[in-house]
Formats: C-alpha cells, structure tokens, sequence
C-alpha cells in the first residue's frame, strides 16, 4: 500500500517537474519485455517516465507474466504475477537503474491439505540496479540489470533480467 | 504463379501436419510407453517429482511416469532427485539422515514466486485416480552408504509395502542401481518388476544373473542394435535424457520399449 502512495505522489509531481525542464519533448512511456527480472522467468511490462531534473527521471513500472496458462489438470487457469516498481534513472542516453518495488504473485498449486487444487497469493520485494539505454526522445531502449528478490519476504535470491523496448 | 505459390504452400502445411509414422517392434507388446521424467522432466515450470508436475503429467495423457525415491530415517519414501535437499529446495542435508516431519515442510526453490513442496510417494498414489491404469518407474536412490542386511531390508520392505497398498505390482517398475538391493528384493519378492540401471554390458550381465526384466540407460548410452540384442534376451529396454524432441525421436527409432521423457508433450503427441 505504501507503493501505491509512493507512485501517486510521484504521479502529482510530474507536471510541477515537467514544467522546469529545458526539455522541449521527452518520451515518457516505454513498452517493453523482460526476459528474466522482477517478473520471474520473463514479463511483459508499461513504464511512466516522470522527470525530476534533465539528468534524473523516476520511473514507475507495472508489468505481467506467468508460469503456466493452464494448471496442472491441464485447464486454462494462469498464474499470475504482477511486478511493479519505481525506478530512478540518472543519466542521459546511458543511465544508471536504480529501484525496487512488490511484485504481486498469484500462483496455482497443489493444497497439501486436501490435495485440491488452489490459487496462493503471495507479496515479495524487489531491487533493480543496473544500466539502461533509451534516447529521451524515444525510440529502442534496452537494459542489463540485477534484480535480487526477497521471496515471501523471507528468502533472499540473487536474481537478473535483460530488457528490451520501445520509449514513445 | 500465385495459386503455384498458393499450392506449394498448403503442400507445406499439410506435409507438416502430417504425423510422423513409426515402425515400431518391442517386448511392450510393439508399442512405445510415454512417461514422464519425474512428472514433466527437468527444465519445466513445474519442479521434477512434485505433485504438480507429476499429476500434469498423467492428465496430459501420458501412460504414466518415473519417480525419483529416496528413504527417511523413518522410513517413509520421498519423491525426490537430488542427493542435497539445498540443491534444490530451502532445506539443507541428505534425506536418509531426515525424519519426515524435519523435512515436510520443504519447498522447491528452482524458480522465482513459486514454493511447491517436498511430497511422500504415499501421498501422490493416494490422490491419482484410476492409479492402475498408469505404469510408474521408481527409481530408487540410494545415496545412503549403508549395505546391511537392516537397511536393504527396511528400504525392500519399504517399496514393497506400498506396492501391495496400491496394488501396483502389475504396473511398476523398480529401477536400481545398487546389486545388493537387487539381490535383496529378488529374496524378499521375486515377483516384483526390476530394472538395473548400469552400462549397457553390464545391465546385461545382471538382467541375467537376477532374471531381472530389464535395463535403463541413458537414450545416448545405447544403440539401436544393443536394444534389439537386449530384446532378444527377452529384456526391456527403458531410456531417460531424452531431453529434447530429436532425442525423444531417437529413442522412438530404437524401438526402446519405455521412455522417460523430458519432453513429455512432444512425446505423447508424437507416439499418440
């Protein structure tokens, strides 16, 4: 819930910001994927550029991924998982990741009570560091990162994802 | 020159629609079982030897599937591969030195957001329906060191136990590795299905000193002409590392009589 504060304090930020940069256009939405990452094996994401300075813009990330579309009695029943995050990022053309955030995972299993099948919920915290190159104008944007998770908020996992877009 | 293009073109689709037909001559009644390799094989979303993986495998329509076993110190038998639980799992140790209630609360940790547990053998047969229709390899491993008498008879009298409750001897196979095992459940129970897991000589040689039912080996460790010489010994031939489509292919065009599929999908659509 605190994220969600976060992202819409940064949200209300963003014309105030806008206003102070020389900037005349800068491309504040990305599409892009992630093979690897906060979104486990890979995930499909949107990103909101909010600048902040000319050389340092925050981020705010949502994506979607899953593991599996159908469950293990083979029906179409999908995980889900849900990274999102904010990110900061110094730079021009080349910048520097920073970031966390939860990503939200809503997976199918087996329940070992009464061996039905389930849907678990689960909340962990993720971290981004790394580097990203993206014209602010637009255009291709790729990115290298290490993005450890702590899972279930308990165990640590060293973790990395490469990305690869399109800023408009 | 269109519709030439048009035609080459639904040639095309249709020779790749077109499912591929093999000649197929075996002790399994000249047909080849699919199973899955501890359920959906390694490198699936699904860890190897979960109930999740292995009952995705069954509902898939697989003729059934391999499980990895291995003994508490308790005896109760475990679905699992690896001889440290930290290999793949939140837990750390070797199974033989763990009670159950030490170890039941471990989760596979293979992949991100996921925690599908550590499960008994007794709790995947007791939630598959219709349990004698499928044929289950268990192969079983033994990285405890000890060779006495007491515990081949505990780890034999463990199987066996569990073979009768689910009256699994018709459709069961138990791959070993160790001879005095072996030698120990032909003692216990003759009448229980053995395959050795050796090289392919040496697999022979012990299929016929223990007139054991046949061999397991690795889909690259055996030729076609060695499954048929193993074929006229009267001894099945069952492969696993077929951990892609072309191997699943070649261990088809071997005439192996089961495989043990990483690519169980491939495998069932190809042989079904």
């Amino acid at each position: 819930m605190k994220l969600f504060y976060i992202i819409v304090l940064l949200l209300s930020i963003n014309y105030e910001a806008k206003s102070q940069l020389d900037s005349t256009h800068i491309s504040q939405n990305i599409l892009y994927i992630e093979a690897g990452g906060i979104g486990g094996y890979g995930s499909l994401n949107y990103e909101r550029i909010i600048p902040v300075k000319k050389i340092l813009k925050i981020g705010v990330r949502i994506g979607l991924s899953t593991y599996n579309l159908t469950d293990y009695t083979t029906k179409f029943n999908p995980d889900i998982i849900i990274p999102i995050a904010i990110t900061g990022l110094y730079g021009n053309n080349h910048k520097i990741v920073f970031g966390f955030g939860q990503t939200i995972s809503n997976i199918v299993k087996a329940n070992h009570s009464n061996w039905k099948i389930e849907r678990k919920s689960n909340i962990h915290s993720n971290f981004t560091i790394g580097y990203r190159y993206q014209k602010e104008r637009g255009g291709i944007m790729v990115s290298c990162n290490y993005t450890p998770i702590i899972e279930f908020y308990k165990s640590y996992r060293h973790w990395a994802g490469i990305s690869i877009g399109y800023a408009f | 020159m269109k519709n030439r293009i048009t035609l080459f073109f639904l040639l095309f689709i249709a020779s790749s629609c077109q499912k591929e037909e093999f000649d197929i001559l075996n002790l399994n009644n000249n047909q080849i079982s699919a199973l899955g390799h501890g359920g959906m094989g390694i490198g699936y979303t699904y860890p190897m030897n979960s109930f999740e993986s292995i009952l995705n495998c069954l509902n898939l329509g697989a003729d059934g599937t391999e499980i990895d076993v291995q003994m508490t110190k308790d005896s109760v038998l475990v679905a699992f591969h690896d001889e440290y639980l930290e290999n793949s799992t939140n837990f750390s140790g070797q199974i033989f030195n763990k009670k159950w209630n030490e170890i039941s609360g471990a989760v596979y940790t293979d992949q991100p957001y996921t925690n599908y547990g550590l499960i008994t053998l007794d709790e995947i047969f007791s939630n598959i329906s219709n349990l004698t229709e499928y044929t289950f390899f268990l192969d079983c491993k033994n990285f405890n060191p000890d060779t006495s008498s007491a515990y081949l008879n505990t780890f034999n009298n463990a199987l066996i136990k569990i073979i009768d409750k689910y009256n699994l001897e018709n459709n069961t196979y138990i791959e070993f590795k160790r001879t005095d095992l072996i030698r120990s459940l032909k003692i216990i129970r003759p009448d229980l299905k053995i395959f050795v897991y050796k090289t392919f000589d040496l697999a022979l040689e012990l299929v016929n000193e223990f007139q054991l039912q046949g061999i397991t080996i690795s889909v690259d460790k055996i030729s076609k002409d060695e499954v048929m010489k193993a074929h006229n010994n009267g001894t099945m031939v069952a492969v696993f590392n077929t951990h892609s489509k072309n191997r699943n292919i070649e261990a088809i065009e071997k005439n192996v009589d089961f495989i043990q599929s990483d690519k169980v999908k491939h495998l069932i659509k190809t042989l079904k």
